[in-house]
């Protein structure tokens, strides 16, 4: 085990929780992915114990770096964030698992386990928080507008007024509101929330904007 | 310009220079009249010649004479000629009568005549030459010679060359005066005018660099403009937000400004921006010149300076603040994860070590220990997030409003959706804090406010700005009892003016609240 930590007492915690347990050991520890780099190259750690928030570089910006100086590691992040941003930046930049620090004591020994063993592993809250963020970016669907009215569907989500529609995709106000009109016949909805979360629901909001005045190809 | 200059000329005023030559003889009209009267005593009746008929015909003319002078209020052109004329025939009647070469009679016909060259009238003068002439030849005429000898008849003539002259020259003096008053009265106007113009402009300058209340500066200056323009009303309008204008200042009478013609509008101008306008009302029936224009501009261009000066104060005093603000925010939060966070993960650390060892009994009491410390790391993460998420700084905007939206209906039970189109690069780290401490407060709102069940959170680029979304489908709020510049409105919208962006909100009873904020994207 190598110990990445900018704080001495939790370092030495860790420490004494990991040798604790029979089958593992720390092999070395740093207060910084620059001294792990340089103070810690001698040692071959199984698993890299890392945390995000140091000075100077943060954790996640080091994977790779660490990777690269210990191949045959697996890294653990250890961290007291839980923004699914960073659950999400720290598997891509390689790291095999992410674990809470309020979870230090019940689920480390059982992650370092997991990834030593070459698998992965989530804290289960966190993994069911980056579901639901995934799950926000559903793709858009064909429904029964047409293209122009899903457009002007998505403008009135985005708070834009008739007149300001109209200018948007140069047709006149009039044509605005019949689209508007026709867009609420057809989806039975009454108020502009609704609109707002039909748009939502359906992703719309997602698609980037089209070039004005030029319906997509199918 | 002293006041007895100034009083002097408005004496001189071309409005009564106009009104001559008819004016005076409201006053002089019974001049001549008098001095029939003092010829009658002095030098006629002590006379041995008297010729009974001349002394009627002279008694007529005279009597016509006044009658003439006692018109003069009602047929004032009739009588400014009318008059002399009867005068010089009843001196002539006289003359007669007397049948000598009494000089008096010199200084009789001279009266009238220097009183209409007074007038300054050119006709009046001429009529009451030609009546002279005619006087003396009035004996000729009717009795083929006068009564008089011929060395006193000589004299009549030379007397009428004199008088012509006499006449003529004090005609040209007078209205050379007259002129001299006029032209004087006309440069001093043009001065005082002027004059009045540099107080206001010095005024409003030094204003400018001394006054720190923008209210008061711009009271001032429509004040001044208005005094200066003779307008009924003048106002300066200043955007309001949401398209509209407020009135910031105004001077005048406000009322019936639907029916009044329309006004002369200036805009204020700074850097090629138009940040308000200045609008001047005439009164009935009245305009403006060029020159009141140029002035109206001049006076928005310093009323412009003033505005801007003051906005641009404000957002720095604003920055200033929400910098020094997220400065000291990031610091706590920077603190409570390092100190208080580590200390926390070390102790639940511990405790795992105390469990391993402790018997049966004290293991129940580590527990609660274990749950405790968790608890608090809890609380200081949610604080630290609270106070500056690093999310914020390390992941951008989206990922930090994934968060706050997710841990807000955590706690509350709010449903909130938080929809975001990829936005690419990073924004300025200005707009990000800007728009995650909008929706940090707005969710806020709505917990508190709104008794909503849901709320939605779109982030999304369109055109050249991008717009944030907050809705809710609460209790709404009445335009009237509109929560104006409360439950964090006003701090919301400085900090999106900070980013050059504008923010609106729309709600109705019962129909929810939604809160827009466009930021333009450079």
């Amino acid at each position: 085990m190598l110990i990445v930590d900018d704080h001495a007492v939790v370092r030495t915690g860790l420490r004494l929780l990991i040798d604790a347990e029979a089958d593992l050991e720390t092999v070395g520890e740093a207060g910084s992915v620059e001294a792990a780099l340089t103070s810690a190259a001698g040692c071959r750690p199984d698993v890299v114990l890392l945390d995000v928030v140091m000075p100077e570089r943060s954790g996640i910006d080091g994977i790779p770096a660490l990777r690269q100086a210990f191949p045959a590691a697996r890294i653990l992040v250890l961290s007291m964030e839980d923004n699914p941003g960073y659950v999400r930046k720290a598997l891509a930049a390689g790291a095999s698992g992410y674990v809470l620090k309020e979870a230090v004591d019940t689920e480390v020994v059982r992650a370092i386990r997991e990834v030593a063993a070459g698998g992965r592993y989530l804290q289960p809250e966190l993994g069911a928080r980056l579901v639901a963020a995934e799950a926000a970016r559903r793709p858009a669907k064909e429904g029964p507008l047409s293209p122009r009215e899903r457009e002007v569907l998505r403008l009135i989500a985005l708070g834009h007024t008739n007149p300001e529609i109209a200018a948007k995709l140069h047709i006149s106000v009039r044509t605005a509101e019949t689209h508007r009109a026709s867009i609420m016949q057809k989806l039975a909805l009454q108020t502009r929330a609704e609109i707002v979360h039909f748009a939502i629901a359906e992703g719309l909001l997602e698609a980037p904007e089209r070039e004005h005045g030029r319906p997509p190809t199918p | 310009m002293n006041s007895r200059l100034a009083g002097r000329l408005r004496r001189a005023s071309p409005a009564r220079a106009r009104r001559e030559p008819v004016a005076p003889f409201e006053g002089f009209a019974l001049v001549p009249s008098v001095a029939v009267a003092v010829a009658f005593g002095l030098v006629l009746l002590p006379s041995q010649r008297n010729d009974p008929l001349f002394l009627a015909l002279a008694a007529v003319a005279g009597a016509a004479t006044v009658a003439a002078a006692l018109g003069a209020r009602r047929f004032p052109r009739a009588t400014a000629y009318g008059m002399p004329l009867a005068y010089m025939l009843m001196v002539a009647f006289l003359r007669e009568a007397e049948g000598g070469a009494s000089s008096g009679f010199a200084g009789l016909f001279l009266v009238p005549l220097i009183w209409l060259a007074l007038l300054g009238s050119r006709a009046a003068l001429a009529t009451g030459l030609a009546a002279l002439a005619a006087a003396q030849l009035v004996p000729f005429l009717v009795w083929g010679a006068p009564a008089y000898p011929p060395s006193s008849w000589r004299g009549g003539v030379v007397l009428t060359a004199v008088a012509a002259i006499a006449g003529v020259t004090i005609l040209g003096l007078h209205s050379a005066t007259r002129r001299r008053a006029v032209e004087n009265e006309r440069l001093y106007a043009a001065a005082s005018r002027w004059s009045r113009r540099l107080e206001s402009l010095n005024e409003v300058g030094n204003a400018l660099v001394t006054e720190t209340d923008l209210e008061r500066l711009l009271e001032l200056i429509v004040d001044r403009l208005r005094a200066l323009l003779d307008a009924r009303l003048v106002r300066l309008l200043l955007p309001a937000g949401g398209g509209e204008l407020r009135c910031a200042a105004s001077s005048g009478e406000e009322a019936d400004a639907a029916g009044a013609p329309r006004p002369l509008r200036v805009p204020l101008v700074v850097h090629d921006r138009r940040i308000g306008v200045l609008d001047a009302y005439p009164r009935d029936g009245g305009g403006f010149s060029a020159d009141d224009v140029r002035l109206a501009e001049t006076f928005a261009a310093r009323a412009a300076v003033a505005v801007d000066l003051s906005e641009r104060v404000e957002r720095d005093v604003v920055r200033r603040v929400v910098d020094a603000q997220e400065r000291e925010r990031r610091r706590i939060a920077r603190e409570l994860h390092d100190e208080t966070g580590q200390t926390l993960t070390s102790i639940l650390i511990g405790l795992k070590g105390l469990e391993d060892a402790a018997g049966a009994e004290s293991l129940r009491a580590v527990a609660a220990l274990r749950s405790a410390v968790v608890a608090a790391l809890r609380g200081v993460r949610r604080i630290v997030v609270e106070l500056r998420p690093k999310a914020l700084d390390d992941l951008g905007l989206v990922p930090a409003l994934e968060r706050l939206a997710e841990s807000v209906s955590e706690q509350t039970g709010l449903a909130v959706e938080f929809i975001a189109e990829p936005l690419g690069d990073r924004l300025p780290s200005e707009v990000e804090s800007a728009l995650y401490r909008i929706v940090q407060e707005g969710l806020t709102n709505v917990v508190k406010h709104a008794a909503a069940s849901r709320a939605s959170v779109v982030l999304a680029r369109s055109g050249g700005a991008l717009r944030l979304v907050l809705e809710d489908d609460g209790r709404g709020f009445d335009a009237e009892r509109r929560p104006a510049e409360g439950f964090g409105l006003q701090g919301m919208r400085e900090r999106v003016q900070l980013v050059g962006g504008r923010l609106a909100i729309a709600s109705g009873a019962g129909a929810g609240t939604s809160l827009l904020v466009e930021v333009p994207l450079r």
